[in-house]
């Protein structure tokens, strides 16, 4: 075998399960925004509103314990700040056309 | 810049080579001024002296005919603050300077660097001439504006009925019912404050534009912490409009929540 390339174990796994939790993250809130979006269109009952709101809770709950026993929230954090400046970068770009075009500019 | 950028000429094909000061590097373009010598403040120490042709004065120093390139980040940001300097330094001198881009070059071509400068400032007299003359008195300035939305929202929930209503709702209910509430009525004052932004937005801009020549809304930047930036501009003021946007800005600093920082004066970098 030739040379090895060395990577920290835990450093791994605390960048695979920070991707993760991110990642779940982000679904639970697109979770909840549809359950939040469908109860203001009505179409819930109120039973239902309320067995949709413990189990989102107990998501938040459950998100939050892994985060804290693994010790992950700095490297879930990371990732969600990076994905926010990527997506702010593309919205400002498509929004404020003029002034890409002059930076742009700028850089020539 | 339209022509600034000069290619590198035939320094290869005759019989000087780059490693000679054959071009000129034309760091910016002040009105007329005598013949002056701003020392050894160029890039890699090059010294600084004007070349003045038909009532327009170009700061340059002696450089290779080629552009400076280099992957090594800490070279070219020594090149740039080089760059910088010069340019603040004959803006200090001159008060009025246009500046130009970054390697902007005049290199020799059958003719010599010192005569194309020359042409080149000929040809370019009435643009150079008009935007010297557009930025005369006047200076850059960064006025920066920052928010915290928290205390913003804060005031909106204290205010808004359809936000107190819901407060009151969520008291009552069973725990999964009540956090349902919660995220509705985070997701309404979320909203309020992000039309209260878009709002104070236009309110501060047109406050501001009263009291410059001319603006440009640049990015908002990250910071740190709860703080927002609100917004991010540029602002060509003349000297005696200066003190009209300092007051208006310690007006919006006195705003609960808002603070404002104003950066300058600069060359007029954007604005050129």
């Amino acid at each position: 075998m030739g040379k090895v390339v060395d990577i920290d174990e835990k450093d791994l796994k605390n960048g695979v399960l920070g991707l993760v939790v991110a990642l779940v993250e982000i679904i639970k809130e697109a979770l909840r925004l549809q359950a939040v979006r469908r109860m203001e269109g009505g179409s819930l009952t109120e039973p239902e509103i309320e067995r949709l709101g413990e189990a989102l809770m107990d998501l938040d709950a459950a998100i939050e314990k892994i985060k804290m026993e693994m010790g992950i929230a700095e490297s879930v954090k990371a990732v969600r700040d990076g994905l926010d400046s990527v997506v702010d970068d593309v919205l400002d770009t498509m929004l404020n056309p003029e002034r890409w075009v002059r930076q742009a500019q700028e850089v020539r | 810049m339209g022509q600034s950028n000069e290619g590198q000429g035939q320094s290869r094909a005759g019989t000087v080579t780059a490693s000679e000061q054959v071009g000129r590097y034309v760091c910016c373009i002040a009105p007329a001024g005598g013949e002056a010598n701003l020392g050894a403040i160029g890039i890699e120490g090059h010294e600084v002296y004007t070349v003045v042709h038909n009532g327009l004065c170009a700061v340059v120093h002696d450089c290779p005919a080629e552009p400076y390139q280099s992957d090594d980040v800490e070279v070219t940001t020594a090149w740039v603050l080089a760059h910088h300097g010069v340019v603040d330094a004959a803006w200090r001198r001159w008060g009025t300077v246009l500046p130009l881009t970054f390697n902007t070059i005049i290199a020799a071509t059958e003719k010599s660097a010192e005569e194309n400068l020359a042409a080149w400032l000929e040809a370019e007299y009435e643009s150079l001439k008009g935007r010297l003359d557009a930025l005369a008195g006047k200076a850059e300035y960064g006025v920066q504006v920052t928010w915290d939305p928290a205390i913003v929202a804060r005031k909106i929930a204290e205010t808004s009925p359809e936000i107190k209503k819901l407060e009151a709702e969520i008291g009552s209910q069973p725990r999964g019912l009540a956090y349902m509430y919660r995220q509705k009525l985070e997701r309404s004052l979320r909203k309020e404050t992000e039309a209260k932004g878009a709002e104070e937005f236009k309110d501060l801009y047109s406050r501001i534009s009263r009291c410059v020549d001319n603006i440009h809304v640049e990015k908002p930047k990250e910071i740190e912490g709860e703080r927002q930036m609100l917004m991010n501009l540029s602002c060509l003021v003349s000297k005696e409009r200066c003190p009209g946007l300092e007051a208006e800005l310690n007006k919006v600093s006195e705003m609960e929540g808002y603070s404002t920082r104003l950066v300058g004066p600069l060359p007029p970098y954007s604005f050129c």
